[in-house]
């Protein structure tokens, strides 16, 4: 007899913990906050060394969505090739800074390069013949497989160079240009929240 | 009692030409002559011994030294005056306007020194009585009146880079009549401020100003004058284009003629009738040396003519009332505007200048002008000064100044066959820009010209205010606080860009912008020998859109160390473009009349100003962006021989050498000048 209601309370007590259990397991799942996106950070991304001059020549090929160099024929999302940036996709730009940039817009994009995303300062200004990236501007891009991403370009020159120091003015010590540092968030999940 | 009128009534005429104090009166704030002790707006004035002991010959010299004024380079050496940018300012010359501005800028160095009496300038807005492009104010250089019986010199002065000037200039005056004669050269080698450059920054020039008066005295109440001046430059061109050596003459000329009559009515009224034309013009010719094909041959010719009638009435002993009228016809042909453009213009303007308390003066008055093309302004100026005590007197005034929009900005054709750009005026845009279209040379239209409104005149609403104070004898000081905002500010445009990549510009009235700041004066001569002067100038100019957009978190710029975009500050905001915040200048004077020895050195300070927008985000903020601070030294020593005939001078520009290749095209180095003036008296 005393058996029994021991086996019995333990059987009470266990569906009991059992039942609190599966009960806290649906509080886990009621408000969920996402995390933020992840940025990416690529330094010095450059199209293949030249044999002979040591320079990057040609264009360079990367996948967002793996977030690695890849092959001009696997899947790719967005090429550089001196001032030509390329999406195999559309793209568009937009004014902001890339940490508060939340969601992206859901038309608006264009196939074709990105337009208008440098500075060339030419003569006129020191640096001479200098490319640099357009402050506030944040490049948005709309995937082949419909994913968003922001990307925002950061160098142009190896080794994310101070711009305004002198040995980056002297064209003899600069350092070497087609060495693309850039960062960026890429949405996986096909919304268009940027956060 | 009827006596006591009588001296009053003569007071009127000799009121402010107190007979030991010619040298206190002023003629260009009012166009009248005013004592300098009341007149209620900001002046400058330099005269022909200052500049004479300083070792100058050109105007851009004196006026580099001048506090609150300093000189830019933009097609050419202009002058920026609280803020403004050289298009702002008129120059006259024994007040007619000099005309021929490149881009707007009037290149300084055109105008000689040997021939002048003195330099009056006015700050603040002065278009109640001059009309366009008096918004930052005026610089009249007077030139010499002949005096009794008969005179000539010979002045000359020969230093580095070869620059030599050398004037000679006769004249004759007796009860009747008066005749003087001036001839001025003025020429020099060029330099290069980069050595082993393949063509020089500045390329070897020489010119000539002659200059012709005859005045006849009527009768004891009318005169009739005549000036014919005549100025002509030619310049040696030296150019590198794309490694390609390119090689011409440019010539420029300007001829002026300016007959006046002056008739005194009586004590209380007298009027004179002004009539001017002005001639300007330029030839280039420049061919590649290699082939002799031509690089770029064209021609530009301004006229201007005018007529304008004022009189002053001395309503009562203590009321002026000043009125004139007046008719301009300017006409422009050249390369790169289609045809024969023409202005037509008319105006009045009227002044009051009323003394209700010995210690108030009130000056109110204002302009209108009609214009053939663009809308009628009109510029209304109330300035009044008062005497607190009798060595302090304070002013203030406010008043409005205009700028019409000028042949450039409305008819111009021009597309640079190297680059590719273009640059069209407003008013044949449309047209032009169809052109393109139709011959496919056009990639996308920014802004549709059918959309824009009619080119409309710059203008601004100036504040200033200020005191004179005579601490002790010895110690002078004055004061000036100024503010302009200035709207509708006509700039460049992208309106279309080209398949080649380029861009086709347009004008815009789109800008506000604001200038504010204060200036300050201050003279000691601890004894008779000695004079010390300090002038300081503090200055913001901003573009109040800018600010707004900074404002709104809308302007973005990169950390040098990250290369991360990030917002732009108030605190990182520049300005306009070649303007700096801190000016300052000074100078030790040692006048010895009585040995006949004059030296002086003076400063020059110019704080650092931004000039360029690297990152693209339309406006100065980083540190890379400006042009670094500077102080010129300027020395000079002349002695007097042979009962004061003989003049004997030594002068250094920029003792130190200071040099800046990269930014700055106008500073050659060191300099030195040696002259000798010979003068029969």
């Amino acid at each position: 007899m005393k058996s029994i209601r021991k086996i019995t309370i333990g059987l009470v007590l266990g569906l009991l913990i059992m039942a609190f259990a599966s009960c806290k397991k649906d509080s886990d799942t009621a408000p969920v906050v996402k995390a933020d996106l992840k940025v990416n950070k690529v330094n010095d991304l450059h199209p293949p060394l030249d044999a002979i001059s040591g320079l990057p020549k040609g264009t360079v090929y990367y996948s967002l969505a793996l977030n690695k160099e890849v092959k001009s024929t696997e899947a790719w999302d967005i090429s550089f090739s001196t001032t030509t940036i390329a999406t195999s996709g559309s793209v568009q730009l937009a004014d902001g800074i890339f940490s508060s940039y939340t969601t992206a817009p859901t038309s608006g994009y264009v196939v074709g390069n990105v337009a208008n995303w440098y500075t060339y300062t030419g003569t006129t200004s020191v640096p001479n013949h200098a490319i640099f990236p357009v402050s506030g501007k944040i490049i948005l891009i709309k995937t082949t497989d419909s994913k968003y991403a922001k990307v925002e370009m950061i160098s142009y020159y190896k080794g994310n160079p101070n711009t305004s120091t002198a040995a980056f003015a002297d064209l003899a010590t600069r350092p070497a240009s087609s060495y693309y540092t850039f960062q960026f968030a890429y949405q996986a999940d096909g919304t268009t929240n940027l956060k | 009692m009827f006596f006591g009128f009588l001296t009053f009534a003569q007071e009127i005429i000799t009121d402010t030409i107190k007979a030991t104090d010619l040298k206190d009166v002023v003629i260009t704030a009012t166009r009248t002559e005013k004592n300098i002790m009341k007149l209620p707006v900001p002046i400058i004035r330099i005269t022909a011994d200052d500049i004479k002991n300083r070792g100058i010959v050109r105007l851009n010299e004196i006026l580099a030294e001048q506090t609150g004024l300093t000189i830019v380079s933009d097609h050419g050496q202009g002058i920026q005056m609280q803020g403004f940018d050289p298009q702002y300012t008129m120059i006259m010359i024994d007040g007619e306007p000099v005309i021929g501005r490149t881009s707007g800028t009037l290149e300084l160095s055109r105008i000689t020194m040997a021939n002048i009496d003195k330099i009056e300038i006015v700050k603040g807005p002065t278009s109640s009585l001059y009309g366009s492009e008096a918004m930052a104010g005026v610089i009249n250089i007077i030139t010499v009146k002949p005096k009794d019986g008969f005179r000539a010199s010979v002045a000359t002065r020969y230093g580095t880079n070869n620059k030599a000037d050398i004037s000679l200039d006769a004249s004759y005056k007796n009860e009747k009549i008066s005749l003087s004669a001036f001839v001025n050269r003025n020429s020099s080698s060029g330099y290069s401020l980069i050595e082993n450059s393949s063509s020089p920054t500045v390329v070897p020039f020489s010119g000539y100003t002659g200059n012709i008066k005859v005045g006849y005295q009527i009768n004891k109440k009318s005169d009739l004058n005549l000036s014919v001046r005549y100025y002509n430059n030619l310049q040696k061109n030296d150019y590198v284009i794309d490694n390609r050596l390119v090689l011409g003459d440019g010539k420029e000329s300007n001829l002026n003629i300016n007959p006046t009559y002056n008739i005194n009515f009586n004590a209380k009224v007298k009027s004179s009738l002004r009539l001017y034309y002005s001639r300007y013009a330029t030839k280039s010719a420049l061919n590649y040396q290699d082939d002799q094909t031509v690089y770029d041959d064209s021609y530009f010719t301004q006229n201007f003519s005018r007529a304008e009638f004022q009189t002053d009435y001395s309503l009562l002993n203590n009321l002026k009332l000043t009125g004139g009228i007046g008719a301009q016809y300017e006409t422009v042909k050249a390369t790169r505007y289609d045809q024969l453009e023409s202005f037509n213009s008319g105006y009045g303007y009227f002044q009051a200048d009323y003394t209700p308390l010995i210690k108030l003066n009130i000056i109110a008055g204002g302009r209108y002008d009609m214009h053939s093309v663009y809308k009628s302004q009109f510029s209304p100026k109330l300035a009044a000064s008062y005497q607190l005590l009798n060595n302090l007197t304070f002013l203030t005034s406010v008043g409005k100044g205009y700028k019409a929009p000028d042949f450039r900005q409305l008819y111009l054709n021009f597309t640079n066959a190297v680059v590719g750009y273009s640059v069209f005026g407003y008013e044949d845009l449309a047209a032009k820009l169809l052109d393109l279209q139709n011959a496919r040379q056009i990639q996308s239209i920014l802004i549709n010209p059918n959309s824009l409104q009619r080119l409309n005149a710059e203008s601004s609403l100036s504040y200033n205010a200020g005191f004179r104070y005579a601490v002790t004898p010895k110690v002078k000081v004055s004061v000036n606080l100024f503010k302009n905002n200035i709207k509708n500010l006509i700039s460049t445009v992208i309106i279309a860009t080209k398949t080649n990549g380029q861009s086709v510009f347009s004008y815009l009235n789109i800008d506000r912008v604001s200038t504010q700041g204060v200036e300050t004066d201050i003279s000691y001569a601890p004894i008779k020998v000695f004079q010390i002067s300090v002038g300081f100038q503090y200055l913001d100019a901003y573009n109040r859109d800018d600010v707004d957009r900074i404002k709104n978190g809308k302007v973005y710029m990169r950390d040098p160390n990250t290369n991360e975009t990030k917002l732009v500050k108030l605190s990182d905001y520049g300005g306009l473009l070649n303007r700096s915040k801190y000016m300052a200048n000074a100078a030790i004077a040692y006048n010895n009349a009585k040995d006949g020895v004059f030296a002086s050195l003076r400063a020059i300070y110019r704080g650092k100003y931004g000039v360029s927008d690297l990152d693209g985000n339309g406006m100065v903020n980083m540190d890379s962006e400006y042009v670094k601070g500077y102080t010129l030294f300027n020395a000079s020593v002349s002695k007097l021989l042979i009962k004061d005939r003989l003049r004997l001078q030594f002068s250094v520009d920029n003792v130190f050498d200071y040099k800046n290749i990269n930014f700055i095209s106008n500073l050659p180095g060191r300099l030195f000048y040696g002259g000798l003036t010979y003068s029969i008296k």
